[in-house]
């Protein structure tokens, strides 16, 4: 039996049932909209992963003009502030081997640390030693071959910390890698968004599509207030093309019914509903919460992780004596991006939008992720061009 | 441009920083005249190389880390690359030259085994050698190797690449291997790939006798089918639809490009072609293909588009049967955690 | 965020480290984020991390929630919910019989 191969074959490259699925999106559209008296329905997801197989698979061209599929604050390219990117800078810059995932690498500082440094990749063009890694354990191991003074630039939300957390647990860090956090944590976010709509003009959101990897560690009972609390239906879904057209389905029959009391579970191949207990606990252990800083937002309080006491020799922030200056407004005069993040707005709201903020040189953070708004609405267009594409090619 | 900006890998990608750099800092600064020889191609269009009357003229510099990998080397790359790109013109090569430059302290057995392989792609297919340079730069400028090849070719009949409504574009074999072999050294992925560099010899064969229906032929390299494929599409002003289904792909480039979140798309191939011919020839390039030893597939179509606005796109019918815009690949092409 | 992957655990050097196999033979050295990992147990992988398990039982749970939302569906548009479902679950176990037979 060869699990990977069968997930891959039934979600997929399913085609058959996407179809279907897709067709039965269409069927149940009008009857929810009579129902609730909805213009459009609009569906969040909280996860730069979600947004990448929407995009990456064509999902939206699946759906008919009244869904409306649009990212939440999920994607932590977008939302790591720029301070942090800055902080990396200097360090890469005063010496340090600076480890990070590949996806930080090209995330701008909204002023220069110097001129022509506003990136690590930058940085690295001048000289750093900047290192792209897969994995906290691939820089541990590199960190121990050459013995310098290295940080770990640690990003990442509740399924990225375990990996970090089980490793300080067994004490295997090398004494020469620090550990810059970056952590954040998913609900708190949510919940501001979520807020943020209720209060806005734009149709408010009608669906969420709960982060599904997140959810292997937090279970999917961590999404039950969106129910519970706001009377939004949400699901946990898993990444395949397939997932995802379930979860929409599964928001449209919610939305109809009006019945559901908990967060529906699709992605239950791999997701519990009380997670990965062991995960948590070593957070717990490592890790303890902080207020942190969202890019373009600010500070939201208990919405962050960072290394307990016992670990503060690993602790770059403190070791080096970085100072956590308050938040001060990280976009580009102009810049919506903050409220494409939160879904308020459109891309296309924003007077910087294809004007001075474009792919090839990105002012705000949405442009800047290939995952960002701003960057999928740039490359791909609205949905509406998305629609009149597919005419063009069936058959 | 601001006074500080600085090169950055990505500059490098192939794609489409690369195509912006070039664009900015060398073909605008020429006139057209001296862009090409007259009624020859040159750098007026981007193509595998340039054509001098019936010459097929092509450089390359290839580097890559590491310099030796499962299924050749540096060396083999940089005469079979060169060799590719003469035969993708539609010339038969006749000779290569080389130019190498190492850094200070490069081991010597590393040197001697580079070129070993250089010169057994050579022997193979019985291609002279015959002019070159050689320069060693210090170690604190350069690390590493970096051979850049010329490669001469004569053509009856080139292949300038320009692609029609009604082309069916097909791949001679499975695509992304060499960039996933690579990618898996870079990121301490284990993988019992080999590398698919080598040269594409037995393609002139089709060429040759196909010689009034190749309307493009290209081995996508750096920047992989997507970077291809989008250039075909700005060159023409067509549309090109690809089936996401039909393009081939080893299982284990599958895994490795699902591991890092790398599109196997934009992954480069050193051993396959990538062909556009009109589509009632398709079978009987399949059949030859075959012949030839290749495992071909067609993967899309060429269509002039209904609405202008979607001129000069390649648009993908995905494995969940939705449609994107295939891009040209952009930025580094690193390994992602979201 | 948070890319993840399947794969096959191959190898356990310690309760931390892991060593899984991708699909074709693609080797990764990962950290266990899981209680009680098993040599080929199915897993997810993040980051370089283990963060849950896979099983076919759970792979079939999916599908079954899957057909209980097109069945609810179905209900809701006027079309014969079982005649839905019984479409859906053959076609899926129709993929699955396929399979099975390429691997023997």
């Amino acid at each position: 039996m060869d699990l990977p191969k069968e997930i891959e074959i039934l979600f997929r490259e399913n085609s058959e049932l996407a179809k279907k699925l897709s067709e039965e999106i269409s069927k149940l559209t009008p009857k929810v909209i009579e129902k609730t008296g909805l213009e459009r329905i609009k569906i969040m997801n909280f996860c730069g992963t979600h947004e990448w197989t929407t995009t990456h698979y064509g999902i939206r061209s699946l759906m008919p003009e009244e869904v409306e599929l649009i990212a939440g604050p999920g994607c932590p390219v977008c939302v790591t502030p720029s301070s942090d990117i800055k902080n990396m800078i200097k360090l890469a810059m005063d010496g340090y081997v600076v480890y990070t995932f590949g996806d930080a690498y090209k995330l701008p500082t909204v002023s220069h640390y110097k001129e022509g440094i506003g990136s690590l990749a930058s940085a690295k063009a001048s000289g750093a030693d900047v290192r792209i890694v897969y994995s906290f354990v691939d820089a541990i191991e590199d960190a121990k071959t050459h013995g310098k003074p290295s940080v770990f630039f640690g990003l990442g939300f509740e399924t990225t910390a375990p990996s970090y957390a089980v490793l300080f647990k067994k004490e295997v860090i090398p004494k020469n890698l620090m550990f810059y956090s970056s952590l954040k944590l998913t609900a708190p976010a949510a919940i501001y968004a979520i807020k943020i709509h209720k209060m806005s003009k734009r149709s408010p959101v009608s669906g969420v599509i709960g982060p599904g990897h997140v959810s292997t560690i937090v279970g999917s009972k961590g999404w039950d207030f969106f129910p519970e609390e706001f009377g939004i239906p949400a699901v946990v879904s898993g990444f395949e093309p397939v997932d995802i057209l379930t979860a929409v389905l599964t928001i449209l029959k919610d939305l109809y019914t009006g019945k559901a009391k908990l967060t529906d579970l699709e992605y239950k191949r791999v997701v519990t509903r009380d997670g990965n207990i062991y995960a948590q606990d070593a957070v717990r252990e490592i890790f303890r919460t902080t207020d942190t800083i969202w890019r373009g937002i600010g500070n939201i309080p208990n919405s962050g992780l960072d290394l307990r006491d016992p670990f503060k020799e690993f602790n770059a922030k403190l070791q080096l004596n970085i100072k956590e200056n308050p938040w001060d407004y990280d976009l580009p005069p102009g810049c919506k991006c903050n409220e494409v993040t939160l879904g308020t707005a459109y891309p296309t709201d924003c007077p910087l939008f294809m004007k001075a903020c474009t792919p090839s040189r990105p002012w705000g953070p949405c442009m800047v992720s290939l995952e960002g708004s701003c960057a999928v609405w740039a490359r791909f267009g609205s949905s509406q061009r998305v629609l009149n594409l597919m005419k063009e090619v069936r058959e | 441009m601001r006074k500080m900006d600085k090169i950055t890998i990505a500059h490098g990608n192939g794609g489409k920083e690369t195509q912006q750099l070039l664009q900015r800092y060398l073909f605008s600064k020429l006139p057209e005249e001296l862009k090409r020889t007259p009624g020859g191609v040159g750098i007026d269009y981007p193509d595998d190389g340039a054509l001098v009357s019936n010459l097929v003229i092509s450089t390359d510099s290839h580097t890559v880390n590491p310099y030796f990998f499962p299924g050749g080397s540096i060396g083999k790359l940089a005469v079979s690359g060169t060799l590719n790109d003469v035969i993708m013109m539609g010339g038969r090569p006749t000779a290569i030259l080389d130019s190498i430059i190492v850094s200070e302290g490069f081991p010597l057995p590393s040197l001697d085994k580079i070129i070993d392989d250089m010169i057994s792609v050579l022997r193979e297919y019985k291609i002279p050698l015959i002019g070159g340079d050689f320069k060693v730069i210090p170690s604190d400028s350069m690390k590493g190797i970096v051979i850049n090849t010329v490669g001469l070719g004569i053509s009856k009949r080139p292949i300038v690449d320009k692609i029609r409504p009604g082309d069916s574009i097909i791949v001679t074999g499975p695509i992304g291997t060499h960039g996933a072999v690579i990618a898996a050294l870079q990121y301490g992925i284990g993988t019992s790939l080999e590398s698919d560099a080598k040269p594409l010899m037995k393609l002139l064969d089709l060429f040759e006798k196909f010689d009034q229906d190749i309307h493009a032929a290209r081995d996508p390299t750096r920047g992989g089918l997507a970077a291809t494929l989008n250039e075909w599409a700005q060159l023409s002003g067509e549309m090109i639809v690809v089936e996401e289904k039909k393009i081939p792909v080893l299982e284990e480039v599958k895994s490795i490009s699902s591991m890092t979140g790398i599109d196997p798309l934009s992954l480069a191939s050193e051993g396959v072609g990538v062909i556009a011919l009109p589509s009632e020839k398709e079978n009987e390039v399949l059949e030859e293909l075959n012949k030839l030893g290749f495992t071909p597939a067609v993967i899309g179509r060429v269509l002039n588009p209904k609405d202008i606005e979607n001129n000069s796109l390649v648009i993908l019918r995905t494995l969940a049967g939705g449609t994107r815009i295939l891009e040209m690949p952009v930025g580094d092409i690193v390994p992602r955690i979201c | 965020m948070c890319w993840a992957v399947p794969a096959k655990v191959i190898s356990i050097e310690s309760d931390l480290i892991a060593t899984v196999d991708l699909g074709g033979n693609t080797i990764k050295k990962v950290a266990v984020g899981v209680d009680n990992v098993r040599l080929g147990d199915f897993v997810m992988v993040h980051a370089g991390v283990i963060i849950s398990k896979l099983s076919k039982e759970e792979v079939i749970e999916n599908i079954k929630f899957i057909a209980e939302q097109i069945r609810e569906v179905s209900e809701i548009t006027g079309e014969d919910p079982e005649k839905t479902v019984k479409e859906y679950t053959d076609s899926m176990y129709k993929l699955l019989g396929q399979l099975d037979e390429k691997n023997g």
